[in-house]
């Protein structure tokens, strides 16, 4: 009797399971380490494409039609390839404005907000940059504001995703003392980015990006600014140049080449380069690539 | 009785219990909100494409380039309709403006969304978009309604300014026109639940078509009260269906689609100034189309795009009699006309794309009164593109014809070499591709 009734509860759990679909794999993890394995969770891009510009495959479509929740990064970071997939699933429950539309950056504070924008000056984000998961403190929060939308969506299990939440929050305040002890060292260190994928981690390790490889948000490197970053590179002391997995890496070499800053590849999610695929593994790829 | 009210005032309790703990936890996630220094407003999202070319072209034969048509297809001249000009097959040389494109959309409320897309050219304003969509209909069902480009095939719903050669391929333009399948109806989509992407969509249009579709009456223009001509059609006068699937194979994604459009075809051409004629009947087109991109990276893929469109035409060919009240001559006409094209586009990166494209009409047969007609079958266009993106809203395009399609009034082929510069810039709201 007991097992037949032990069957039927926990088929009826898997029946319930809630659908999730989470726009990049650093979202995957915040939701795994939340709900372990009581929701069922469809990523949508991946780790090693540059986050601006997923493809917009049919198969998405799909992901979407079935989600009760979709988690997205939010801040316009997903303004070319979402919208038009979101419009095409069918799915009253997940578009913006549903309570079963989550966007992350409601929960964080942005930084560098344009005072104005314009698109000469290039691929600018007017909500401010939207990569702000780089910055290891704005993990639990934005891992809180999972945990609830979860519990809103899937009551029952309100305590159990609070308990794991719980449980993450002070691991991860271990970890965030000891990216602290290990990044001191590296204060006032110059920089310079490619794209600004990394600004939220630098700023909170008081680490100075003075330029970047492209000319503009958006727009390749060209051999003047390539030439100019060089004499500043060189006034300036930089000595790291943070190249990223998805634009090409030899303006980087050429500079690195002139200068003697060394180059350095950073993952900018989960899974961008191996041994990443968790988000300790991650920070801790981050903190060691930076400040070896 | 006891046990009844017992039982209720505890399922009561359960009840607000779960939903205080929803308010809480609602308010507990507004609670966590950070207050963005940025409010938007109600502004909806604007954006503005401008297109030009410079083309420079060289016939076969330099005189013959008036009357040019696709024998059978389309015939030439150079005509009008309703008044806005459209250019001859010749096409245009030199330096053009070729249009401008408005688009204004944002949600209306939480039920729908409205989208106007306005199509300019130097003296004309046309509405090509004007539709609403539905946000929240269940069972993942979409209504849209009002004037939209048809979903039939895989371009016609996409605008000229995503297309990967500059024009659409011949048989697109043989069969529909210079503006696709653009109609005022319903259309009702169905994303079926299935582990795929399926989706299953119907159209009620109104049916009119330059081309292939009619929905009007005519008569001869000197005829007289008591000559009825041919009655205009009811409202919806073109049904469409279509299907599309997806999967993910082999590090690529495949589409494919098959599509049908069945209506009657009563098309005008009565106010021609030579051989003015007319056409009622219906036409019947079937399409298959298929896409496959391989990706070696977001921004670095080939694709294969393909499409196959027959059209079947069944009626009689009116020629006006410009004295009596009768039709000077009526042709009983069949037509199974077909075509198609196939591109391999290469995507560089972000900036370089280069690709060919081969397009043709490969049959062409007509039956007029029984007798089958002699109609050339061999019309085709290649092209190779090159292009580079300055940026995502500017778009340089170098593109190399060789049109073997047009004939001249005497039969001839008269080909066509054609170098186009195209030049495509983009303002406003950031609008993102489809697949």
């Amino acid at each position: 009797m007991r097992i037949i009734l032990l069957f039927i509860i926990s088929f009826s759990l898997a029946f319930a399971k809630l659908n999730v679909s989470v726009a990049y794999p650093y979202i995957e993890q915040l939701t795994k380490v939340i709900a372990k394995d009581r929701v069922k969770i469809s990523l949508l891009s991946r780790g090693d494409w540059d986050p601006h510009f997923v493809v917009p495959k049919p198969s998405l479509v799909a992901k979407l039609r079935d989600s009760d929740l979709l988690i997205l990064n939010g801040a316009s970071l997903e303004m070319g390839w979402l919208p038009p997939l979101m419009k095409s699933s069918n799915n009253p429950k997940i578009q913006k404005g549903a309570n079963g539309y989550l966007d992350l950056s409601e929960y964080v504070k942005l930084q560098d907000i344009p005072k104005s924008v314009n698109r000469s000056m290039g691929h600018v984000h007017e909500e401010g940059n939207p990569h702000f998961a780089m910055d290891p403190y704005n993990i639990i929060p934005l891992a809180e504001s999972i945990m609830l939308t979860l519990a809103l969506h899937d009551e029952a299990n309100y305590s159990y995703y609070k308990k794991n939440f719980e449980t993450f929050k002070s691991k991860w305040q271990k970890k965030l003392k000891s990216y602290d002890a290990k990044m001191k060292k590296c204060r006032g260190m110059k920089v310079v980015q490619y794209h600004e994928l990394f600004n939220y981690f630098l700023k909170h390790y008081g680490i100075n990006s003075i330029d970047n490889l492209e000319p503009i948000p958006g727009i390749k490197p060209n051999s003047k600014h390539a030439l100019k970053l060089v004499d500043e590179i060189k006034e300036q002391g930089v000595t790291l140049i943070l190249q990223d997995v998805y634009h090409e890496h030899k303006t980087a070499k050429f500079i690195a080449q002139k200068t003697g800053a060394k180059v350095v590849e950073l993952p900018h999610d989960v899974g961008a380069v191996k041994g990443t695929q968790t988000l300790d593994r991650f920070f801790d790829t981050l903190v060691r690539r930076v400040c070896p | 009785m006891q046990k009844i009210v017992l039982l209720s005032a505890i399922a009561a309790t359960m009840l607000f219990a779960e939903s205080t703990t929803q308010d809480s936890l609602a308010q507990m996630l507004e609670a966590k909100k950070v207050k963005s220094t940025i409010t938007k407003g109600f502004m909806p999202d604007i954006s503005l494409i401008v297109d030009a070319s410079y083309t420079h072209q060289s016939w076969d034969e330099e005189g013959h380039t008036e009357h040019l048509e696709l024998p059978g297809v389309v015939h030439g001249g150079g005509h009008s309709h309703d008044g806005h000009g459209h250019t001859s097959l010749a096409g245009e040389d030199g330096f053009n403006l070729n249009y401008a494109e408005m688009t204004i959309g944002a949600s209306v409320d939480s039920y729908f969304d409205l989208k106007g897309v306005f199509h300019l050219t130097e003296d004309d304003f046309e509405i090509e978009e004007a539709f609403v969509t539905t946000r929240s209909l269940p069972y993942h069902l979409q209504l849209k309604l009002g004037k939209f480009k048809s979903d039939f095939g895989y371009l016609n719903n996409k605008h000229r300014h995503n297309y990967n050669f500059y024009e659409s391929p011949l048989i697109y333009s043989a069969l529909f026109g210079d503006h696709g399948l653009n109609e005022q109806g319903f259309q009702l989509q169905y994303v079926v639940p299935a582990p795929h992407y399926v989706m299953v969509g119907i159209e009620a249009l109104k049916g009119e078509n330059e081309r292939s579709f009619g929905y009007e009456g005519f008569a001869p223009h000197e005829a007289g009260e008591d000559f009825e001509g041919i009655e205009a059609k009811d409202f919806p006068n073109l049904w469409l269906g279509y299907i599309k699937t997806s999967l993910d194979i082999g590090g690529g994604t495949l589409l494919a689609g098959a599509s049908i459009a069945k209506g009657d075809a009563q098309i005008n051409h009565l106010e021609d100034e030579e051989g003015p004629h007319a056409f009622a009947g219906d036409s019947t087109l079937y399409g298959a189309d298929v896409t496959y991109k391989y990706y070696f990276a977001a921004d670095h893929a080939l694709t294969f795009q393909g499409e196959y469109i027959y059209r079947e035409q069944d009626g009689t060919k009116y020629i006006p009699n410009a004295t009596e009240d009768a039709w000077a001559n009526e042709v009983s006409l069949k037509k199974e006309q077909s075509g198609f094209y196939t591109e391999l586009v290469y995507q560089h990166d972000k900036n370089w794309r280069a690709g060919a494209r081969y397009s043709a009409i490969s049959q062409n047969d007509i039956t007029a009164n029984g007798t089958v007609l002699d109609q050339p079958d061999d019309m085709y266009v290649a092209s190779a593109m090159l292009e580079y993106n300055p940026s995502e809203f500017s778009r340089l395009r170098l593109q190399y014809n060789y049109n073997s399609s047009l004939y001249d009034e005497e039969g001839h082929k008269n080909n066509k070499d054609e170098i186009i510069l195209q030049f495509n810039y983009a303002i406003g709201a950031h609008g993102a591709h489809s697949f």
